[in-house]
């Protein structure tokens, strides 16, 4: 049994997540319309600790989503649009000189856009790789160095970054050493007809309009509770059954060593347990089940798994393999 | 549970335990039945193609299959977290049951808000869940098999009248020859070996026979129980064989090379007895007298003796080779002891005439008995070699050769009356009722049997005025070859059988079919006999 040190969780703790949770989901959810499941996967990411990695076409929603969740959990929010001239120091900040009152001249570090609590990182496939892995960087260290000195980044920090899958050309896709530092790489559909009737319907409420549900604190103390979900022996040994069938080496599964190149990192499985333990809270339980593992499957393990020519040849996405492995790898 | 302040996970489980593991266990069983019944179905189809006594087998697999099944099942019996984890699954908890499980010895907010969770989770829930296996499929599988097997067992090949009439037939044949023909056999070998030779030779016939009642009481068909009869004949055969033997004609000319002569005048002595006591006494005479021949004299009785151990065999060859070297090398005393043993072994040959014949006989009365347990038996009347109605003079010529062999008189022809009718047996008595021949039974083809002869087969007869048997024939298995009858021509049997030797069946058959064909086209049968011996090959090539 996995268990974390729990001394200073008590049971109003515990109460006071799943309100907390709860509240901002819906707080997101009223501005967001449909989307269910994408709203959940970011609060998801959000409670647990973990940047994101939105893939949509333009106009879903994804900004609107990143906008509202900064807005919700009233932390400091940041907007960069990544194209192919910015420049590494035009996100973490530079060093300019400065001249005060009495004439002095002095260097002061200038503070990037990085500087704030959810940073939204638009179109992130858009900038060159020496601009990528400043911000992916910054994602895994919480610090950014400039010249000699070295800034931490406000906490909690939450990278919001969006991808357009449709406009390849002149992009530079992230490595995939980088993708590994995303916690969850969410999908973001088209919405239904009934979901475009209802935005139709409605006006968009601004972010500025949205009530604050959490703040950075609270949100910290969250983690913690999170953390000390307990699972039990085989809901453990179902998801290293997941991340290992996703090894092309040493799955029983044809489809993976068909199509997969590579699997699911050490980390994807630490995001993977994480993960379901919020879900857990937030569905209610105080334990993790299988279903948390299966229903996070995807978002989790999705941008891990590098599928190779052969894939890309027959048109085999990475989440009809995650199925394939779901399907194929039995629940104990 | 509901009362319980405290969730004991593993008390509420228990009961679920208990009905999971016995509904395992009924479900294997249920495997285990279907599979026995499937097993069984087969067996009672394997009885329909060759007949086999199947039932009992079939219904020992269908309850084999039940407590296998259960015994898987019981071994099967699930643990407590298998249990959680089949509660689990089965009523959808989210592995709530599981984690509680794991938790129940651990103290904190989430292992108390956990089983809380729990309690209040499942205190709605009747837990008798489990794994659901897939009833209907082997419902429906349990339900065709059995109903294939009560039907196979409603239509198992029941036997034919005529089959329940043989079996009964062969039942009793086979106890009459187990009660009483065999036991009476046994006591007439007792009686009849001579006294002083019931050693060894009298040990092992006796366990033979022992043997043989113990082999027909288990033989559950005709053709082994005549195979077993057959296996006792060749022991006894062997024994025979393992005799000291000393011919007549080997006899005679021992008794002409040695100059025999009676002790009361110059004839040589006529019967066997005599003639053997004959050459014993010239053989001590010799070996008293031979310290008193001069040169000559002694190379002359060195050849001489020579001469006589080229007429016989065996040991008493040897020991007269032995004496006329050391004749020859003028080694008196040698000589003499040499001649002593030669006259030793002509008395042992003497003394075991009676015994071989005493054996020789019993392996007749075997062949008889043979034809008691093929049922081929019951008639009075005899046939003659040429298949045709035995005349009473020939009978009565028969039966006044069997009586004036000394030691087989009375008790022999009372043996032979409880095995079967009277059986043409041996050359001595062929040569008599028919006036000489070649030594070779004669009777037609008939029924040969492993390697036995036919003898002639037919129904009871009737004794006409002049007291002719008219129209009645017996059928026999006699020792020896088949020969076509009194035209003297072989009819295709070419090796003779040998004695304790086993011959398969299926090498033999069609020879002796042919051999039986041919005979019926050359001979003369009457046509009710024709037909017989022609449906039993047809029979037996069945």
């Amino acid at each position: 049994m996995a268990q974390p040190p729990t001394d200073t969780i008590d049971s109003s703790a515990v109460y006071a997540f799943i309100h907390d949770a709860g509240a901002l989901e819906a707080t997101v959810r009223s501005v967001i319309i449909g989307q269910h499941e994408v709203v959940r996967q970011a609060v998801l990411a959000v409670l647990a600790g973990g940047h994101v990695l939105l893939e949509g076409v333009p106009g879903v929603g994804k900004t609107l989503l990143v906008r509202t969740l900064g807005a919700a959990l009233g932390l400091s929010f940041s907007r960069v649009q990544f194209t192919p001239d910015l420049m590494p120091a035009d996100i973490t900040g530079t060093t300019v000189l400065r001249e005060d009152e009495r004439g002095q001249r002095s260097f002061a570090f200038q503070a990037g856009p990085i500087f704030a609590h959810v940073v939204l990182a638009d179109e992130v496939n858009r900038a060159t790789p020496k601009t990528q892995s400043a911000l992916l960087e910054a994602m895994q260290e919480g610090t950014v160095t400039v010249g000699t000195a070295t800034h931490h980044l406000p906490s909690p920090f939450f990278v919001l970054a969006t991808q357009n899958p449709l406009e390849m050309e002149g992009t530079y896709p992230l490595p995939e050493a980088q993708l590994d530092r995303f916690l969850l790489k969410i999908l973001v559909p088209f919405p239904e007809r009934d979901v475009l009737e209802a935005i139709a319907r409605l006006s968009i409420v601004p972010s500025s309009d949205v009530a604050m549900a959490l703040d950075g604190r609270r949100l910290v103390a969250m983690r913690a509770v999170a953390r000390a979900v307990p699972l039990a022996a085989p809901v453990i040994d179902y998801a290293v059954s997941l991340i290992v069938a996703t090894h092309p080496d040493k799955s029983p599964i044809e489809t993976v060593r068909r199509f997969v190149r590579g699997g699911a990192s050490p980390r994807g499985i630490q995001a993977l347990v994480t993960t379901a333990q919020v879900r857990a809270l937030l569905e209610g339980r105080y334990n993790v089940a299988i279903e948390d593992l299966q229903a996070l499957a995807h978002p989790v393990l999705r941008h891990r798994l590098l599928l190779n020519f052969e894939a890309q040849a027959e048109g085999m996405s990475a989440d009809a393999v995650i199925d394939d492995v779901l399907r194929r790898v039995p629940v104990p | 549970m509901l009362d319980n302040p405290t969730f004991d996970v593993a008390r509420a489980l228990r009961p679920v335990r208990r009905s999971i593991g016995l509904r395992q266990v009924a479900f294997w069983a249920f495997r285990g039945l279907a599979g026995g019944a499937i097993a069984g179905v087969l067996l009672l189809l394997s009885a329909h193609v060759r007949a086999w006594p199947a039932t009992p087998a079939a219904l020992a697999v269908l309850i084999a299959g039940v407590v296998i099944g259960s015994a898987i099942g019981c071994a099967q019996w699930p643990d407590l977290m298998g249990t959680a984890r089949a509660v689990d699954r089965h009523v959808d908890l989210g592995e709530r049951l599981t984690t509680a499980l794991e938790l129940r010895a651990t103290d904190g907010v989430f292992a108390d808000l956990q089983r809380a969770d729990t309690m209040q989770r499942v205190s709605g829930l009747r837990l008798r869940g489990g794994p659901k296996h897939d009833r209907r499929g082997i419902g429906i599988g349990v339900a065709v098999s059995l109903l294939a097997f009560v039907a196979l067992l409603d239509f198992q090949p029941a036997p034919t009248p005529q089959t329940q009439t043989v079996n009964q037939a062969l039942q009793q044949r086979l106890h009459r020859a187990t009660q009483i023909l065999l036991p009476r056999l046994s006591r007439t070998v007792q009686r009849e070996l001579p006294a002083g030779r019931r050693g060894a030779t009298l040990r092992a016939v006796q366990r033979a026979l022992l043997q043989l009642r113990r082999e027909l009481r288990r033989a559950r068909g005709t053709a082994q129980a005549l195979r077993e009869v057959s296996s006792t004949q060749g022991k006894i055969e062997s024994l025979t064989g393992a005799l000291p033997a000393l011919t007549t004609s080997q006899l005679n000319r021992l008794a002409r090379t040695l100059g025999v002569r009676s002790k009361t005048g110059q004839s040589p002595p006529r019967t066997v007895r005599q003639q053997s006591q004959a050459v014993q006494q010239r053989l001590h005479h010799l070996a008293r007298q031979v310290s008193h021949l001069n040169a000559t004299q002694t190379r002359t009785l060195g050849r001489t003796l020579q001469e006589a151990a080229q007429h016989t065999g065996g040991a008493l060859q040897h020991t007269l080779r032995q004496a006329s070297k050391a004749l020859l090398r003028s080694r008196l005393r040698q000589a003499a002891r040499w001649l002593n043993r030669a006259a030793n072994t002509v008395h042992a040959a003497q003394s075991t005439r009676s015994q071989r014949s005493v054996l020789h006989q019993t392996t007749r009365r075997l062949s008889s008995l043979k034809n008691t347990i093929s049922g081929l038996h019951g008639n009075p009347g005899k046939a003659n070699q040429n298949g045709r109605p035995a005349t009473h003079s020939q009978s009565a010529t028969s039966q006044s050769g069997r009586a004036q062999r000394g030691n087989t008189k009375g008790s022999a022809r009372t043996s032979l009356r409880e095995a079967g009718p009277p059986v043409l047996q041996n050359r001595q008595r062929l040569t008599r009722s028919n006036g000489g021949g070649s030594g070779q039974s004669r009777a037609p083809a008939g029924t040969p049997n492993k390697g036995q002869r036919a003898g002639s087969a037919g129904t009871p007869g009737e004794r006409d005025k002049s007291g002719t048997f008219h129209g009645t024939y017996t059928r026999v298995f006699v020792p020896g070859q088949v020969r076509s009858g009194p035209h003297g021509s072989q009819v295709g049997l070419s090796n003779r059988a040998q004695p304790g030797k086993l011959v398969p069946y299926h090498r033999v058959v069609a020879r002796y079919t042919r051999a039986a064909r041919t005979a019926l086209d050359r001979i003369t049968l009457p046509p009710p006999v024709q037909s017989y011996v022609r449906q039993y090959f047809s029979t037996i090539a069945r």
